[in-house]
């Protein structure tokens, strides 16, 4: 009963993530997670073997420590695009108020400003 | 008679309030006084441009870093010589600028910094006193500039200074950063002594002790992305 609700659960999430458009690594990566998820919920005591094989007590606790680490990979991933993504906000407010301007000209709007080191 | 090539860069974020009788004491300067308005939801843009300054609008709220760059941006493409930074809220002394100015010429300074440690805090909490100092002494141990104010919002630089300088943390840890620019770049800086003057309209707008945390996690981001 819970192995197929996690199957299904896999697979939803599977065409979730093919109905947007990623990029060819991502997709791999995607694929992967899916294969070794349906693997280890398809054979339970696969985990517990690999887990064993690493020198990690339970298969449970060999999925806990994958998932923190590519929950904390996610997270610093999201926070750095996130940061970028607010620079380019800085660059976008910052010339269409230049452009906007009283002495403003449409030709500046889209040119980098000032110098750079 | 003031100095023709100067311009007033002021951000400014809520300060519909108080920005008129800011300028107006700026009269003098008028209309090379541009107000970056930081995406304000109250009339801070109308009041500013009524009360005569040039006003430009972020459409979203960036921050103080972010709206300070913008107004110096401007000021560079009209042609300033001089660009003084000033705070909305009317804690400075208008009067100081003068000083600035000479001291730039006086000295050969890229970089004047008004100071109110060395200078006056009237009615300023204790709290963001003792937050403030021990913002100085981290900024002197990474910077080794010997200052004694490393959070006031009243500059000037000169054309050439502004030119090199880009301020790139939007928020509040510009302050720091643009002091490791100043350094980085081997600029001539030198300190006025200022009156700062702390009004309930100021500690209200003004800057919470928590945001310290944030700046200095802006600025350990910066550390690990440089």
């Amino acid at each position: 009963m819970i192995a197929s609700l996690l199957l299904l659960a896999l697979v939803m999430l599977c065409v979730y993530v093919g109905s947007h458009r990623i990029s060819g690594s991502q997709m791999s990566l995607v694929v992967c997670g899916a294969v070794v998820g349906l693997a280890f919920v398809i054979f339970p005591q696969l985990a517990s073997y690999t887990a064993h094989v690493l020198g990690v007590g339970r298969g449970t606790d060999l999925l806990v420590y994958v998932s923190i680490i590519a929950g904390l990979f996610v997270s610093a991933h999201l926070y750095f695009r996130s940061k970028h993504q607010e620079w380019q906000i800085i660059e976008l407010t910052r010339a269409l108020a230049l452009q906007t301007s009283p002495g403003g000209r449409q030709g500046d709007a889209l040119r980098p400003t000032g110098t750079d080191e | 008679m003031a100095h023709r090539g100067l311009w007033i860069v002021i951000p400014a974020y809520q300060e519909a309030a108080q920005i008129e009788a800011t300028l107006s004491d700026l009269g003098a300067y008028l209309p090379r006084v541009v107000v970056v308005d930081d995406g304000s939801t109250d009339a801070t843009a109308e009041a500013a441009r009524r009360a005569g300054a040039e006003v430009l609008r972020h459409g979203v709220n960036l921050g103080q870093g972010a709206a300070l760059q913008t107004g110096i941006d401007y000021a560079l493409r009209s042609g300033a010589t001089h660009i003084c930074t000033f705070d909305a809220d009317g804690q400075h002394d208008t009067h100081t600028i003068e000083r600035l100015l000479d001291t730039a010429a006086r000295m050969g300074a890229d970089v004047v910094l008004g100071s109110r440690f060395s200078g006056a805090a009237v009615d300023m909490p204790p709290l963001r006193r003792l937050a403030l100092r021990c913002a100085v002494l981290v900024t002197r141990m990474q910077t080794r500039l010997p200052l004694t104010d490393t959070h006031n919002g009243l500059r000037l630089f000169t054309r050439e200074a502004a030119l090199r300088i880009r301020i790139r943390q939007p928020g509040m840890a510009h302050a720091s950063e643009l002091l490791s620019t100043v350094a980085r770049l081997g600029l001539h800086v030198v300190e006025v002594p200022t009156t700062v003057r702390y009004t309930a309209y100021s500690r209200a707008k003004g800057q919470r002790l928590s945001n310290s945390v944030k700046i200095a996690l802006d600025l350990a981001y910066a550390a690990l992305s440089s």
